[in-house]
Formats: structure tokens, sequence, C-alpha cells
């Protein structure tokens, strides 16, 4: 947990209307791990004022890391125009990580839309422990894939789903996985994604006794558990997303719909 | 000579005018790995019930132009959970340590000053009478000033430490109220709290806060908050903590220079976590280089006119 100047040294577009900054931040990269965030500062002036949270996409042995993210708003806008050379102010690492330990032999990483940005680092974790690694990856429209070869020649067994195109199945994530998921007893579920995708996962898992973490989303101020602004219940209580999460037990989350 | 950046609330005496500002800075030592808090001349806790709150539905903030919108509602660990658990890694710093507190009646108020204020590590408390995001208690209490005298009243039977009164600008006229909460008897005053705000999405036609409105913080706040205070310092006479989108050391040096004798620093923290102690480091280069020795030299030295 600390503040970093983060020097970017590469922007580009991996996808329409999709960004990957890689900063060098050495502290940042060798601390990091996945399923954590950092809060980025977009400007030096106080509009916009709030820091913006971006899950850490990948580091690298280098000193590097990256963040991958689609421009939405002004903030996004922003980052999307800074060049290589600025240093940007993070804050990080933030939040809990996803157990990547465990007595599992395969893991099932489901992700939709911008998830596909901590499931990288989850992906590369996970190579690591030699556990045998599907990744379940949906977007909008297909050409928002990217790294695929890279994924294949990993020995990521890979499940794709695009609503527009023709790369895999066309719909949901959601589709494919479901009448596959008993295939895999021995194995744990990661997920990140739009909440209405949450929702239909954690309906999804009753009858599928396997543990599965989920990584959440709220919209933040502080990031460090003190403005008490991303609240979500989980198992009864009131958790913060930033500082209890952001990743928790999929089945105790209520996402209060 | 290095400047004497020493200043007195009643009977508290800071190290420095730099205080965080409730509801922003947690419990006091969340940000304790990113800058030494014992820098700071004190801290302001979260507000403390005397239960636990959960708070309001989500969602609870919102970003607007250079400031931000907020609907927390009070969430905390009630007086008993802070008193047990919050207190203790306070112990070590050597900043003063100010609670902040709000009940939904006067006997509430007077219930979690009874159970706070007698702690030994709490220096001095902040009533808040200014919340604008409870139904009950908060600013229903703060604009009037007959329930805000009787709250400060009960309160301050609690306690001989310092007692701060934390005022809304949501008023008409605010030295009312001022000049109530010092007749109940508050050695100081704090203002403001957040200004009545709020924001729309006009693809959903929603509000951005699930509450509707909320409170209005940040930059975009400092001129209202600098007005409020210039009407203050004219109708009472105990010490003004200045509040209000203070981000930098020449933000603070505008309120003390209108005449607060501490500045609050709150949603600064969300932006740079080290920004109190960078208002610290300016005011004193400030104070150095004009030969400043003690801030009581430029407190309230507004000259009139326009520049
Ligand atoms: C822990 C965490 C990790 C995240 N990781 C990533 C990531 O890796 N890649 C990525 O592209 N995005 C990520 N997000 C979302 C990202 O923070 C927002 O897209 C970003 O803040 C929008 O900023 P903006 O100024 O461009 O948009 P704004 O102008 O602020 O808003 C534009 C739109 O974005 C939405 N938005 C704003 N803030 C958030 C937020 N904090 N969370 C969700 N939606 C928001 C608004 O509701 C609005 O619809 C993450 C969010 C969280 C909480
Ligand atoms: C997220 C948030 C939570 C707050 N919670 C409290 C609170 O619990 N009690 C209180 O007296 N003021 C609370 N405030 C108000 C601040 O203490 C301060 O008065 C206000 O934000 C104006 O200062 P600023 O512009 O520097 O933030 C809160 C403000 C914010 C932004
Ligand atoms: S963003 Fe402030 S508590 Fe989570």
């Amino acid at each position: 947990m600390k503040q970093h100047r983060m020097r970017l040294i590469e922007q580009n577009q991996p996808a329409p209307g999709i960004m990957r900054m890689i900063f060098k931040a050495p502290d940042l990269a060798r601390n990091s791990r996945p399923g954590q965030f950092v809060q980025i500062r977009v400007t030096d002036t106080f509009d916009p004022l709030l820091r913006r949270p971006f899950s850490i996409h990948r580091t690298h042995s280098n000193g590097t890391i990256e963040i991958l993210y689609r421009i939405v708003g002004r903030g996004t806008r922003l980052m999307s125009r800074t060049r290589p050379g600025v240093r940007l102010d993070g804050m990080g690492p933030l939040g809990n990580p996803f157990q990547t330990e465990g007595n599992f032999s395969t893991a099932l990483v489901v992700a939709g839309g911008m998830g596909s940005a901590p499931a990288f680092m989850l992906i590369d974790t996970l190579l690591k422990t030699g556990k045998s690694i599907h990744f379940f990856w949906g977007v909008r429209c297909d050409d928002e894939f990217f790294h695929l070869e890279w994924l294949r020649s990993s020995g990521v067994e890979l499940h794709l789903a695009c609503e527009r195109g023709d790369t895999g199945h066309q719909g949901l994530i959601t589709d494919i996985l479901e009448p596959m998921m008993n295939r895999y007893p021995d194995s744990k579920g990661f997920v990140c994604g739009p909440k209405p995708m949450l929702e239909k996962m954690q309906r999804m898992i009753r009858t599928f006794p396997i543990p599965w973490e989920v990584s959440l989303e709220e919209k933040m101020a502080c990031g460090v558990g003190v403005c008490m602004g991303c609240a979500v219940r989980v198992g009864q209580k009131i958790q913060m997303v930033c500082s209890d999460g952001p990743v928790f037990d999929l089945r105790e989350v209520d996402f209060g719909s | 000579m290095a400047v004497d950046l020493q200043v007195r609330l009643g009977s508290l005496v800071l190290k420095n005018p730099v205080l965080t500002a409730s509801g922003t800075f947690g419990y006091g030592v969340e940000y304790a790995g990113y800058f030494d808090v014992s820098r700071l001349g004190g801290i302001v806790t979260k507000t403390i019930t005397l239960e636990p709150r959960e708070g309001n539905p989500m969602p609870r903030t919102a970003e607007t132009f250079a400031g931000m919108l907020n609907s927390i509602g009070l969430a905390n660990v009630g007086a008993d959970c802070f008193i047990k658990e919050k207190l203790l890694p306070l112990e070590p710093l050597d900043t003063a340590v100010m609670v902040n507190i709000a009940g939904s009646s006067p006997d509430e108020y007077e219930k979690v000053a009874l159970k706070v204020a007698a702690h030994e590590r709490v220096d001095a408390l902040e009533v808040n009478i200014s919340c604008p995001n409870v139904n009950k208690g908060g600013l229903a209490f703060g604009t009037d000033p007959e329930i805000t005298r009787e709250v400060v009243r009960r309160v301050r039977e609690t306690t001989v430490k310092p007692l701060i009164v934390k005022l809304t600008p949501n008023v008409t006229d605010i030295t009312a109220i001022a000049q109530a909460a010092v007749e109940g008897g508050a050695d100081a005053l704090s203002l403001i709290n957040t200004v009545l705000g709020m924001a729309v999405d006009i693809e959903t036609r929603r509000p951005l806060l699930a509450r509707h409105v909320g409170g209005l913080s940040g930059p975009a706040i400092k001129p209202i908050a600098l007005a409020k205070l210039y009407q203050t310092v004219r109708a009472v006479s105990v010490p003004l903590i200045g509040i209000g989108g203070i981000m930098t050391w020449q933000d603070a040096l505008e309120f003390i220079i209108v005449g607060a004798t501490a500045v609050q620093a709150g949603t600064l923290h969300f932006v740079d976590p080290c920004g109190a102690v960078k208002i610290i480091e300016g005011i004193k280069t400030y104070c150095d280089e004009k030969g400043i020795g003690d801030l009581s030299s430029i407190r309230g030295s507004m000259e009139d006119g326009g520049a």
C-alpha cells in the first residue's frame, strides 16, 4: 500500500476502445497479486477530482506493470491521451488478491468484458502453479479478443463467446460454461465481469459444489476503506469492496436485485 | 527564525493547525502506511453514533465537477466497538484525537458523549449537527438554533474536554446557529459540513445517489465555506476551524487569513493521501519566507477592499 510515481513507457490499443498502459513501477510490480488494483490519479489538477481504480492486468520481472481499460468517460479519455514519459500517481496494490494456492487441480477462470483485465494476471500466476487452466472469455464483439495465440501456446484451454462476430460461441459465456461445469469436480472457479453476468453465475453454481471467488467493482472515492462509499452486503455483513474485497466468495455476495 | 505553527482551541494545544475532516480519514490509522500521521495537528474520526450504522443504500458517492457527492449515512462501528477497538491504535500517535459524534435525539448525543469523552486518548469532541444524509438528527438539528443550543448544552454537561460544534452551510443565517452553539457551551466551531447537492444521469433519468440528494464536498465548495467563515468570524469570539474544499496550502491560508484558527482537509485525502502534510509544509515555507513568526499575526488579517 503505497503511492507510486508510475512512469508510462508505452500505451497501445489492443482492441477498439480498449487501451493498455505499461508503466515502470518496480515496487508495485513486485508486490502486486492477481485481483488487486491501483488507484490512478489521472490529472495533476483537481478536475476530474477522484482517482480511478484499475485492476492490475499484468506484472513483469523487469519492473513494469500493465493496466487494461476501456474508454468510458472523462478520466479514461484523459488517460488515453497520456504520452510515454509522463508519470502518473498510483496508489497500490490495493485490496485482497485471489487465492490461487490450494488443493485444486483445475482452475476455471471466467471473464466478461473488462473482467479480462484481472484475468490475465490471474492466469499468469496460475500457470506458475502448474494447475490446468480453462479460460472462459466472453466479449460483446470478437475484435475485443487479444493474446489468443499466447494463451493457447501457454497451454490454457480457451472457451470463447461473443455477442457479435464469429470467434467461438455466438452469445453469452455463461451459455457454454453451464453445461460444462460438472466436468471439473476437483476445481476452483474465479470470475470477474459485469454485474448481470455475476448474478447469473451465482445462480448457476448453486448445484456445483466447488469454491468460487468473484472480483467485484463499485464506484470508489478513497479506495482504502475510509470513506465507506463502496459498500456491498456479503454474508449478511456490510463490507467495503475496496478494502474487504474486491475478491469475495461468490456464493455470499448479495447483488440486491 | 522558523515559524511556530502551534495553535489553541480552548484548552487544547495543537502543534499545527492542520486537521483531518470527519469521514475522510476513517478511524485515524488507515492512511498510516502513506505518511506519518503524527505530523498532523490532529485527527478527527468518522462520526460515532451510539449503535453501529450500516449507512445508506448504494450508490452513495458520485463525482461532480471539481467535487463529489456523498450520502454515506454515518456508517460507523458504534460507540462501544469504537472504544474497544479503534482507540488503541491511536495511543502511540503524537497528535490530537478528536472524536466526532452524532445522535438522533439530544438524549442520544449525550449518551455517546458520555461514553466517548471519558476515554483518556480522546482530546476533544466534535459534535456533528450538520450531516445532510440522515433522516433524524444531523441537519435537522443544525438548522434550528433552539435544538442546537439544547444538543450542545447536553453534551457540554458530560465533559470538560474541548467541545467543537460542526456547522452546516445549509441554512439562511449561519451566525444564528453559531451563536446558539456558543451559548450551549461550545469551545470552538468547525465549518462547513457538506453542501446539499444532487446529480442526475440523463440516460437512465435516475439520480446518481440512491438517496437522491447528498453532500457536496471538494474544491467546488471552497468559496461557500470561506463566505460562511467570514460571516461567522464576525458573530462569535470562539476559535473557528475552517473546512471545505481545502486542497492546497494556499487554500488553507485563505481560511486562516479570513479568521480560522485551524483547518480541516477532507476530500483531499482521497486525491492525495499525503496532501495534509504538504499543506503543513507549505504554510511553514510561506511564513518563513514572509518572516511570520506566529500564525496569530496573520489570523483574521484580511484587509478591506478587492484584490
Ligand atoms: C476495483 C476496480 C477495478 C477496476 N478495474 C478496471 C479495469 O481493469 N479496466 C477498466 O476498464 N475498468 C476498471 N474498473 C472501472 C473503472 O474504474 C471505471 O471505468 C473508470 O473509473 C471510469 O472513469 P471515467 O472517468 O472514464 O468515467 P466516468 O466519467 O467517471 O464515468 C463513466 C462511466 O463509468 C462508470 N464508472 C465510473 N467509475 C466507475 C467505477 N469505479 N467502477 C465501475 N464503473 C465506473 C460510470 O458509472 C459511468 O457510467 C474498475 C473498477 C473497480 C472498482
Ligand atoms: C465521504 C465523506 C464522508 C463524510 N462523513 C462525515 C461524517 O461522518 N461526519 C461529519 O461530520 N462530516 C462528514 N463529512 C464531511 C467532511 O468532514 C467535511 O466537512 C466536508 O467534506 C467538507 O470538506 P472537504 O471539502 O475538504 O471535503 C464527510 C465527507 C465526505 C466526502
Ligand atoms: S472507496 Fe472508500 S471505502 Fe471503498
